[in-house]
C-alpha cells in the first residue's frame, strides 16, 4: 500500500493532527455512527485527507487512518504503543493499575506491558503476578486472559476494570462480575481514572499542521 | 380568655411519596439532578480540570428489581457536614435562590418520582471514606420519623472524588419508559439542548449510556453579515450586556432588596445576600425560517428555563389594558421567523419546575424591556401612538430583517425566482449533524446571493471581446493538441489557460477551473433518490467563461462528474449557443446529464431517459408550471408590490384612494377585515396608506398608471422615469412596465383556463417584474 511509505515528517504531522481532532471530539464517547462520520470528515478535511491523498487512493486513506492511528488510538491514552507521545491527555499508566489491583509495595515489571488485552506483571519481592486491565466491556475477554495465565502457572491473576469520567458501571453489573470473579478465582477491583496531559506530548502550535 | 393552643400538623412522612406525583418528565428529572452537578462545577471554577457528568439508564433488556439510574460527576465531592447540609436543605429550606451545590426540592420530587430509594455517594479528594446516604421513601415512611442513614464506605484510592446520585427500586412505569432506546434519545436532545451552551462554551462533557451528549448550537448568521437600512448598517447578531447594581436577594422568598436594607422588604426576614445582576447574551438572525424553531432562550445559571421564547415579540401597552399584539412575524402568511437569541439572567427566580420565570416581577420585566424596549417595534405604530422610537436590539434586528424576501436584502437563501426555504432549513440540519460544509454561514450566504445574481444563460455579449487579450490561442485541456479551430465562431468564449498548464491539467484541476469560475445553482443542489437508480447528492454549477469538455476531452454544453460517491457534480456552460442562442433551459438540460449518468452507473439504460428526468424534476424545488403554482408566484409577487407602495403613498394617501372605483374600495376594506393583524384601525390604514396593502390588482394598475413618478426611479421599481423628458419615452418604460402587471393582475383576479404557453408568459411575467423591483426597504 502506497501510504506505507508516508515520508517520517508528514506521517507525524497526520498523526499529530488526527489525535488532536480526537481529543477535541472526545473520541472514546461517540457513537459508531459518529465515528463512522468522523472518518468521512477526515477524508475531506485538508489537513488531513488533503495531505493522505497526495500519497495514495482514497480507499487506502481511510484505511490507513482506520487501521493505524486510530486503532491505536486507546492504547496511546493508557501510555502503551508506538503512538503514546500523540495522544494529548492519557492515563498515568501500569504503575496506576497495579497499585490500584495490589496495593503498595507492588510495582510492575520491566519490559512486562502488553496488550490484547492491556497487562503486565507486577512484582514484589520475590512474587510476580499477572495484572490485566480495561474497560467493563471487556470483561469477558479479561477473565479468559486471566483464568488462562492461572491454568499455566497458578498464580492467582488480577483484574482491575477502569472507568473514566464520563463513564458509569452500575451496581448489578458489577456484582454480576464479582460473582464471576471469585468463581474464576481471579481478583478483581474498580479503578475510576482521571486523565492527565500527557508529559510526552510532541505536538506543540509549531508541529501543527 | 384562654391561652393559645396548637394543633399539631408535622405531616405524615407518606407525603414524600406523593412528591413522585408532581408532574415532572423524564428528562426534566435527570436535569435537575444534573444541575446541581453543573451548579457545582460553576462554583468550583478551575478546581475541575474537565467537568463530566455521566447519566447512565437501565438498558432495554434490564430486570426492574436491579435496574438503576445514576448521576456521576467528578467534582470536588463533599464533606459530611456539607452532604448533610445539602441534602436536609432540600427538605427543610425553602431558598428560593438556593446556595449552589445544595439540593433543593427538585431534587426530591426527581428523585420520589423515578424510584423509591434514593443514594447519594460523595467524597472529596483525599478522603479516606465514602460518605453513602440513603433515603428510602418507604423505609422513611413506615418509621415516622424524617431520618436517613448514612455509612462511611473505605475508599480504594484516596485520589477519587465526586458525587454520584443513585435511584433504585424504579417505580414500574419509569422503569418500562426509560429503558426504550426512543425515550432515551429524546432525552439525549433535551439535554443536548437546555445545557447547550455550558457544553458548548464551558467545555462540559455530558454522557448518557456512554454516549456524549452533542449541545444543539445555534445557525445563525455570521455577526460580520449585515443589512442596510437607512444608511445604517445593521448587523445579524446583536450583543446584549446590561450590568445592573448589585442587590440583596432575600433567601427566603426570592425578593431583591436595596443595598441598605438589614431586611427583606417584602417578606422581612433577614436572610440577605447581596449579589452582582447582569443581563447579557445576544441576539441574532436564524438561517431558516421556521414555524415554532425561533424565538429567545432564557438562561438561569447557564440552563436553558425558556426555550425559543416568543413573548418578546408581543407588544403590551405599560398599562396593560389592550391585549399583547404580536408585532413578528406579522409580514408573511405563513407566519415563519427566524429570530432567535440566547439571554442570561442568572438572577431572576424561576418557579420550581424550571420552565418559566416569574414573569411578575420587576427583575423580569427589565430583562424584557433590556432586549426589546418598551415601544412598539413597529416604528409607524409607536409613532402614532405617540411613543418614543423604539432604540432596542430586539427593535434594530426587526427593522433589518423583519421581512422574508430572498436575496441578500434581507439575507434569505433564493435561486432567483423564489425564497429556498426549505433548503436552508435541511442544510441546518447538516450543520447541526458537523457536516463541515455548513458550520459557517457561507452555504446560506451564497444562496441569497445567488437569488440577487441567478445562474441563467449568459446574454449574448455586445462586443466579441469579452476578455481582451486571451482568446484566439485555445488548446484543448486533455491531449494538448491544438483546438484553435472550433467549427462554431466562439472567440467570445475565452478561456483563460496558459497554453503548458493547459497540456499538463489533471482531470481534478480541471474540474478545480470549472469551479473557480462558477456560481452554484443552488436551486438545483440536493439529494436526488431513485428506487431503480440510486442516491446522487447533487452539486450544480453555471460555469462562465469557460468551455466544458468531458474526460476524453469532448466539448459539451453540460457536463457531470462524480469524485467520490454519492457527490455528483453538474457543471453547465451558460454561454453555449444551446443556451444562449436556442434559449434551451439550463436546469432541464443539467438534468438530462444527471438522468443520463444515473442510468449508465447502474447499466440499465432501457430505462427512459425523459422518464427519469420528470422524477428527478420532481425532486427538485422548482416550481410548477400549473395554473396554481403560477398564480401563487404572481400573488406573492403583487403583494410585495403593495407593500413597497405604502412608503409611497402614505406622503398623500387620499390620491390614490380617490383612484378606486365603489366597488374596489369595498373589496380593499372587506380584505383589511380578514387579513390585517387587529393592530391597526381601518380609519389608521387609510391615513397612513396601508390600505394599499389590501387593494385589487387591477387597482395597482391604475394607481401606477396614474403617477409612475411616485413608483418608479427606485421608489417602487428600479426602473427610471423622470429623467426622461421624452413624453414618448416616459409612456414607453410606463408600458413596459404595466403589460407584465397586468399578468399578474389577470391570475390575481380571475382563475382563467391557460395553455402552457400563457402560462410560461405570466411566469416570465413574475421574473421580469421581480427583477424590477427596488430595493424596498
Amino acid at each position: 500500500m502506497p501510504l506505507q511509505q508516508l515520508p517520517a515528517s508528514v506521517r507525524e504531522r497526520l498523526l499529530i493532527e488526527i489525535y488532536r481532532q480526537a481529543n477535541e471530539l472526545d473520541w472514546e464517547f461517540l457513537s459508531n455512527g459518529e465515528k463512522t462520520n468522523q472518518y468521512r470528515r477526515w477524508i475531506e478535511d485538508p489537513r488531513v485527507g488533503g495531505v493522505l491523498l497526495a500519497f495514495g487512493e482514497e480507499k487506502d486513506a481511510r484505511v490507513w487512518i482506520k487501521d493505524v492511528p486510530m486503532k491505536e488510538y486507546a492504547r496511546a491514552q493508557e501510555g502503551i504503543g508506538h503512538y503514546v507521545r500523540y495522544a494529548v491527555n492519557r492515563f498515568r499508566g501500569a504503575e496506576e493499575i497495579v497499585q490500584a489491583a495490589l496495593g503498595d509495595g507492588w510495582n510492575v515489571r520491566r519490559n512486562s506491558i502488553g496488550e490484547k488485552p492491556n497487562h503486565c506483571y507486577a512484582t514484589h519481592g520475590g512474587s510476580s503476578r499477572y495484572v490485566c486491565w480495561g474497560r467493563a466491556g471487556t470483561f469477558r475477554d479479561l477473565i479468559w486472559a486471566s483464568v488462562s495465565e492461572a491454568a499455566n502457572t497458578g498464580e492467582r491473576p488480577a483484574i482491575v476494570i477502569t472507568t473514566r469520567d464520563g463513564e458509569t458501571i452500575s451496581r448489578a453489573d458489577r456484582h454480576q462480575q464479582e460473582k464471576i470473579a471469585a468463581h474464576c478465582g481471579v481478583d478483581l477491583k474498580y479503578l475510576h481514572r482521571y486523565m492527565i496531559p500527557n508529559p510526552e506530548y510532541v505536538g506543540n502550535l509549531d508541529s501543527e499542521v | 380568655m384562654s391561652e393559645d393552643q396548637f394543633i399539631n400538623v408535622t405531616p405524615h412522612p407518606r407525603i414524600l411519596g406523593v412528591l413522585g406525583d408532581i408532574e415532572f418528565s423524564h428528562w426534566q428529572c435527570l436535569a435537575e439532578l444534573t444541575d446541581n452537578c453543573f451548579d457545582e462545577f460553576q462554583a468550583a471554577g478551575e478546581a475541575v480540570i474537565r467537568p463530566a457528568v455521566s447519566i447512565s439508564l437501565p438498558a432495554a433488556t434490564s430486570r426492574r428489581a436491579t435496574a438503576e439510574i445514576t448521576v456521576q460527576d467528578n467534582g470536588r465531592g463533599m464533606s459530611l457536614d456539607a452532604v448533610t447540609n445539602a441534602i436536609s436543605a432540600g427538605w427543610t429550606s425553602n431558598g428560593r435562590h438556593g446556595s449552589l451545590g445544595l439540593f433543593g426540592m427538585g431534587f426530591n420530587i426527581s428523585t420520589a418520582r423515578l424510584g423509591r430509594r434514593t443514594t447519594v455517594r460523595t467524597s472529596r479528594e483525599g478522603d479516606p471514606h465514602w460518605i453513602e446516604v440513603t433515603l428510602d421513601l418507604v423505609e422513611i415512611a413506615n418509621s415516622s420519623k424524617y431520618q436517613a442513614p448514612y455509612r462511611l464506605v473505605p475508599k480504594d484510592h484516596p485520589g477519587e472524588h465526586g458525587t454520584t446520585v443513585t435511584i433504585s427500586e424504579l417505580k414500574q412505569e419509569q422503569h418500562a419508559t426509560l429503558c426504550r432506546p426512543q425515550t432515551q434519545n429524546v432525552i439525549r436532545e433535551k439535554l443536548g439542548d437546555i445545557y447547550s451552551y455550558l457544553l458548548s462554551e464551558k467545555g462540559f462533557l455530558l454522557t448518557l449510556n456512554g454516549k456524549k451528549i452533542k449541545p444543539r448550537l445555534p445557525c445563525i448568521w455570521d455577526e460580520k453579515r449585515t443589512v442596510a437600512r437607512q444608511g445604517v448598517e445593521i448587523h445579524a447578531v446583536q450583543w446584549i450586556e446590561k450590568e445592573l447594581s448589585p442587590k440583596k436577594a432575600c433567601m427566603a422568598c426570592g425578593y431583591w432588596s436595596p443595598l441598605d436594607a438589614e431586611a427583606c422588604e417584602e417578606c422581612g426576614q433577614a436572610r440577605l445576600e447581596l449579589r452582582e445582576r447582569k443581563i447579557w447574551g445576544w441576539i441574532g438572525i436564524q438561517r431558516y425560517l421556521h414555524r415554532t424553531d425561533y424565538g429567545l432562550d432564557f438562561l438561569r445559571n447557564g440552563r436553558k428555563i425558556l426555550q425559543r421564547d416568543k413573548r418578546v415579540f408581543y407588544w403590551e401597552d405599560e398599562d396593560g389594558l389592550a391585549e399583547p399584539e404580536l408585532e413578528y412575524p406579522i409580514d408573511s402568511k405563513t407566519q415563519m421567523g427566524r429570530i432567535v437569541g440566547e439571554i442570561h439572567c442568572d438572577h431572576v427566580a424561576p418557579n420550581y419546575m424550571k420552565t418559566a420565570f416569574e414573569v411578575e416581577t420587576a427583575e423580569w420585566r427589565q430583562v424584557l424591556r433590556e432586549v426589546r424596549g418598551s415601544s412598539p417595534l413597529r416604528p409607524k405604530i409607536a409613532e402614532k401612538r405617540r411613543l418614543p422610537e423604539n432604540r432596542s436590539p430586539l427593535a434594530l434586528l426587526y427593522a433589518g430583517f423583519r421581512r422574508q424576501d430572498p436575496g441578500l436584502n434581507y439575507l434569505i437563501p433564493g435561486d432567483g425566482r423564489n425564497a429556498l426555504h426549505e433548503k436552508a432549513a435541511q442544510w441546518a440540519v447538516r450543520m447541526r449533524s458537523g457536516d463541515p460544509e455548513y458550520q459557517t454561514d457561507e452555504a446560506w450566504y451564497r444562496a441569497a446571493y445567488q437569488h440577487d445574481h441567478p445562474a441563467a444563460a449568459d446574454p449574448q455579449p455586445e462586443s466579441e471581446e469579452i476578455l481582451p487579450g486571451f482568446g484566439a490561442n485555445l488548446l484543448e485541456p486533455q491531449n494538448g493538441e491544438a483546438a484553435d479551430t472550433p467549427e462554431r465562431d466562439e472567440t467570445d468564449r475565452a478561456e483563460v489557460l496558459p497554453e503548458n498548464l493547459a497540456a499538463e491539467e489533471t482531470v481534478d484541476q480541471r474540474l478545480q477551473r470549472y469551479r473557480a469560475h462558477a456560481t452554484p445553482v443552488v436551486d438545483l443542489e440536493g439529494t436526488y433518490f431513485l428506487e431503480d437508480l440510486g442516491r446522487v447528492d447533487l452539486i450544480a454549477w453555471a460555469v462562465g467563461g469557460q468551455r466544458l469538455a468531458t474526460n476524453d476531452g469532448r466539448d459539451a454544453p453540460v457536463i457531470v462528474s462524480m469524485l467520490r460517491a454519492p457527490r455528483l457534480e453538474v457543471f453547465i456552460d451558460t454561454a453555449h449557443p444551446l443556451f444562449r442562442e436556442f434559449g434551451a433551459d439550463i436546469r432541464d438540460l443539467a438534468l438530462v446529464e444527471v438522468a443520463e449518468f444515473m442510468r449508465v452507473r447502474v447499466n440499465n439504460v432501457s430505462l427512459p431517459l425523459t422518464e427519469i428526468v420528470t422524477q428527478l424534476k420532481a425532486q427538485t424545488s422548482s416550481p410548477r408550471l400549473t395554473p396554481a403554482a403560477v398564480a401563487e408566484e404572481s400573488e406573492r409577487l403583487l403583494e410585495q408590490v403593495r407593500a413597497a407602495m405604502v412608503t409611497p403613498v402614505s406622503a398623500n394617501p387620499a390620491v390614490p384612494w380617490l383612484l378606486l372605483t365603489k366597488e374596489e374600495r369595498a373589496d380593499t376594506e372587506r380584505r383589511f377585515a380578514v387579513e390585517s393583524g387587529g393592530g391597526t384601525s381601518w380609519n389608521d390604514a387609510l391615513t397612513t396608506g396601508e390600505f394599499i396593502r389590501y387593494i385589487p390588482a387591477t387597482a395597482v394598475i391604475r394607481i401606477i398608471q396614474d403617477s409612475p413618478d411616485t413608483f418608479l426611479d427606485g421608489h417602487v421599481f428600479k426602473r427610471g422615469y423622470m429623467a426622461l423628458s421624452d413624453p414618448g419615452a416616459r409612456a414607453l418604460v410606463v408600458e413596459r412596465l404595466i403589460s407584465p402587471l397586468s399578468d399578474l393582475a389577470l391570475l390575481d383576479q380571475h382563475r382563467p383556463r391557460l395553455d402552457t404557453e400563457e402560462l410560461t408568459r405570466i411566469r416570465i411575467s413574475c421574473r421580469l417584474i421581480a427583477r424590477d423591483l427596488a430595493d424596498n426597504s
